[in-house]
């Protein structure tokens, strides 16, 4: 066997190859075993150790790249690269961490759960209300799933005249946090963005469902601008991001029957409102006839107690009228005495032998003067 | 601009909300009736295009880019 030639490096040169070596040999790899000494610095770097019975590795990474809160114990699997620190020594730099097992997924999650708890992340007064129904819908899914098909199914079966802007996303595995936190900002960042973001994801394992149970997805739903639906797995699968959405729905069928209203319901609700109105406006009109016709009655009353009130002036008039009569004189017995159709009211100008005439209540007399007698009151 | 043309013509939500206080007014009856009049007539075009808009327009979805990578890069 030939031997290699001597290389001779500065300690600088040697870790530089060592990294570059590593990065070749180790580009993408994982390792799975049981966390310990987990411990967070300055609220930004977390370090920790990954092992089995045998081995024990150093793993080195930032806050964000973690599901949620960790502790000693829990199984996991940790994606990253190993790399030596010129100054620090050898680490596993990692990119990712995901649990393993029901049991570890369980676990992160009530971590989480607590601490976004007591954040008031899932708090009922943050809840905002959804329009309903969105004239645009912020869709976040993956395009091949059955989710995604029933979903559109559904809205296409209850209503009419939605936009469904969607965004496809991977929802299980490693890449999913980021792809669905990633659609989340973009959907948030349009200058006009829908009305309302709706996230769904169809039944599956506690690790594939995983993705919706981290605290990056999480805050993502809590931190959107726009209102959120969230609906991941089947009816007994709650997610943390659910519990972060202003609403969430069993299943992704489900969410699809709370977004939008049921055509047929509302036509028949605006059938119903169509005929309100015509009520209402025959309503309307037959109060004002009504109005118009107490008027017209009012007028009339008016009109019949001026005509009476004038016949009964005319009628004491007549009587007057009567009263003052000569006719009523002469009823009373007392004759009108006339020389040549005048009156005759004194006897001063009557001489004997003057022809006058005398009208009695039942006959006209002419006769002839004989002689006057001026009564004594008169003479003088 | 394509997203202002893929807009659904007319707003669901504002006029049945203004069908709904057409009714109101309609129904309290302390309006004149030529206000009335034309309170009803505008409640029957509220009526008609909803029932357009219930029966007539399609769902549509477009499908956005994403931009992954360029979120990851930053």
């Amino acid at each position: 066997m030939p031997s290699m030639p001597e290389l001779e490096l500065s300690v600088s040169e040697f870790v530089a190859s060592l990294n570059q070596t590593l990065e070749f040999a180790y580009s993408n790899v994982s390792i799975a075993g049981e966390l310990a000494n987990f411990r967070v610095s300055k609220g930004q770097w977390v370090y920790f150790d990954i092992k089995d019975e045998q081995a024990s590795l150093k793993c080195f990474g930032t806050v964000f790249q973690l599901p949620g809160p960790l502790e000693g114990g829990i199984l996991v699997k940790v994606r990253g690269l190993p790399k030596m620190h010129p100054q620090y020594g050898f680490s596993f730099n990692i990119q990712s961490i995901q649990p393993i097992g029901e049991g570890a997924l369980k676990k992160i999650a009530d971590l989480l759960a607590l601490k976004l708890d007591k954040e008031g992340l899932f708090d009922e007064s943050r809840k905002r209300p959804l329009p309903f129904p969105p004239s645009r819908i912020g869709l976040i899914t993956s395009s091949e799933s059955a989710a995604y098909a029933d979903f559109v199914k559904i809205i296409n079966e209850r209503w009419s005249g939605v936009n469904i802007d969607l965004i496809d996303v991977v929802v299980q595995g490693e890449l999913a946090p980021s792809s669905i936190t990633t659609a989340i900002s973009q959907f948030n960042e349009l200058s006009d963005p829908p009305d309302v973001l709706v996230i769904i994801r169809g039944g599956g394992s506690a690790e594939d469902l995983w993705a919706f149970n981290t605290e990056q997805v999480t805050r993502a739903v809590a931190a959107s601008r726009i209102p959120t639906l969230v609906a991941i797995g089947h009816e007994i699968d709650i997610s943390l991001a659910e519990l972060a959405a202003d609403q969430r729905a069993s299943t992704p069928s489900n969410a699809a029957q709370l977004i939008v209203p049921d055509r047929r319901q509302a036509m028949v609700a605006l059938n119903n409102d169509s005929q309100k109105l015509h009520r209402a406006i025959e309503k309307f009109i037959d109060q004002t006839k009504q109005l118009l016709a107490n008027k017209q009655d009012l007028l009339t009353d008016q009109v019949d107690q001026i005509l009476s009130r004038a016949k009964e002036q005319l009628n004491t008039q007549i009587q007057l009228l009567a009263v003052l009569s000569p006719r009523a004189a002469l009823d009373r017995g007392y004759a009108i005495v006339r020389q040549s159709t005048k009156l005759v009211r004194s006897g001063r100008n009557i001489i004997p032998g003057a022809i006058l005439d005398i009208s009695l209540i039942d006959a006209d007399i002419k006769t002839e003067v004989l002689k006057v007698q001026l009564n004594a009151k008169e003479q003088s | 601009m394509t997203d202002k043309a893929n807009k659904p013509q007319i707003d669901y939500q504002l006029l049945r909300n203004e069908l709904d206080k057409i009714l109101d007014e309609l129904q309290g009856g302390e309006i004149d009736i030529e206000e009335a009049i034309s309170k009803y007539e505008r409640g029957q075009v509220i009526v008609k295009q909803l029932k357009e808009f219930l029966d007539g327009s399609e769902n549509k979805i477009k499908k956005l880019k994403t931009d992954l990578n360029k979120k990851e890069s930053k």
